[in-house]
């Protein structure tokens, strides 16, 4: 057979059997992988508010929060959707964690940043790592830092966050740029919603 | 047997690939920082360079010579990609921990060297051992680099189980008033790895002139008989 037919078709024929190999491991992994993340998920809720067993039952989670995708604006900055605990007493709003996704230093739509941010009497209550595929030790330092910067932090205040987060860099040297691009914004999005319902409830 | 442990002290030590033939210094530098992602990604390298070396030596009679490096990039691609789904689903936290050097494993020059150098030329056995070999050696290299960045950084020691994400144990070797935070920075993998580097260079070059002077003892006395 002519040369020019064979060899495409041999390397066509190990790409076709590598395809098959890596979707019959998709096939078993995938499913694992999902239900993995949504109980990370579902932790990071609780300990995002710190709602232990106590505190759990005198709570209501908002049944449509969490299952609602994020308004537009939200969803823009990379906000997929959020979960609301009230307080059963009088309905008032006791914490909110937002999920979300935006891509870092790792431009490929498939490694992005997976988040949860989460609120609380008015500040920002914690940062929680889902996943990731920063460099380890440029954006991976930065991004499992985050929780201790920002927690405490009042959700009103954007100069106050930024300067926590120009500090940390200046403290440590570190320039994560690409990590932050998407990922700064989004933070700040969710705690202007925060703030938004705040001032809607009041 | 003896030429199958020859292959093994060879791929692991003789020519070990951090330490001799410096291959694959950038994800040895940027995952040394602490012994549990050292491990790690030891381990994951471990898994890719056996299974590669035993599918290309597998296949090296049919693989046509014209299109080999991009079959075995094909090879070396969907294993790491393998590996990858497998520990996202089976250890997260680790997945996290090792960030984008674990699929650049692709790219690891020690992988396709072990595939062009010994596995498209010798038996599956012989090449899962040099697989084993190597990566033995590449596991043995980023523990050393991790033990002494982690203990000099921190000042202590933790190892965590990658399935479980509980810590084995956490030492603490020296208070972490003294400890240089330096070495578990990138400036510190390359220091460390330079030091180890001039040290191993030092004491084979006295191993080697220690060689040299029994031997022309010897001669000499020879010589007398």
């Amino acid at each position: 057979m002519n040369k020019f037919v064979k060899l495409p078709l041999f390397l066509a024929t190990v790409a076709l059997i590598a395809g098959a190999a890596l979707a019959s491991v998709n096939y078993f992994t995938l499913p694992i992988i999902t239900r993995r993340e949504q109980m990370a998920l579902d932790a990071g809720y609780l300990e995002l508010l710190e709602i232990d067993e106590s505190k759990y039952a005198s709570l209501n989670r908002v049944p449509e929060s969490g299952t609602i995708a994020a308004a537009a604006e939200l969803s823009a900055k990379g906000i997929i959707d959020y979960v609301m605990y009230e307080n059963k007493s009088d309905d008032s709003l006791f914490g909110i964690v937002y999920n979300g996704s935006v891509s870092g230093h790792n431009k490929n739509p498939s490694n992005p940043i997976v988040f949860q941010v989460g609120f609380r009497d008015g500040v920002f209550a914690g940062y929680n790592n889902v996943s990731n595929q920063e460099t380890p030790t440029y954006g991976g330092v930065y991004l499992n830092d985050l929780d201790d910067i920002i927690t405490g932090l009042p959700a009103d205040d954007e100069a106050a966050f930024l300067t926590a987060l120009n500090q940390y860099k200046t403290d440590n040297s570190l320039s994560v740029t690409n990590t932050e691009r998407n990922l700064v914004p989004a933070l700040w999005a969710a705690a202007s919603h925060y703030i938004s319902l705040l001032e809607d409830a009041s | 047997m003896k030429q199958k442990i020859n292959i093994f002290i060879s791929s692991a030590f003789s020519n070990n690939s951090t330490f001799v033939l410096l291959l694959g210094l950038c994800s040895i530098l940027a995952t040394s920082s602490s012994l549990s992602s050292a491990v790690g990604m030891g381990l994951a390298v471990m898994i890719v360079l056996m299974m590669t070396n035993l599918i290309i030596s597998l296949l090296r009679k049919i693989i046509p010579a014209e299109i080999r490096i991009p079959v075995y990039i094909i090879i070396i691609a969907s294993t790491v990609t393998v590996v990858d789904m497998l520990m996202k689903a089976f250890t997260p936290e680790l997945t996290i921990t090792l960030g984008v050097y674990l699929q650049l494993i692709v790219v690891n020059c020690i992988i396709m060297a072990r595939a062009e150098v010994f596995a498209s030329k010798n038996k599956p056995l012989d090449s899962l051992i040099d697989g084993f070999g190597t990566a033995f050696g590449y596991l043995i290299s980023i523990i050393v680099l991790s033990l002494l960045r982690e203990i000099i950084g921190t000042g202590s020691l933790t190892f965590v189980n990658p399935f479980t994400n509980a810590t084995v144990f956490s030492w603490t070797i020296f208070d972490a008033r003294y400890a240089i935070s330096l070495m578990v920075s990138n400036t510190g993998a390359f220091l460390i790895l330079g030091l180890l580097l001039a040290a191993i260079n030092a004491l084979s070059m006295l191993i080697s002139s220690h060689k040299k002077r029994r031997k022309e003892a010897l001669i000499a006395k020879g010589g007398q008989g």
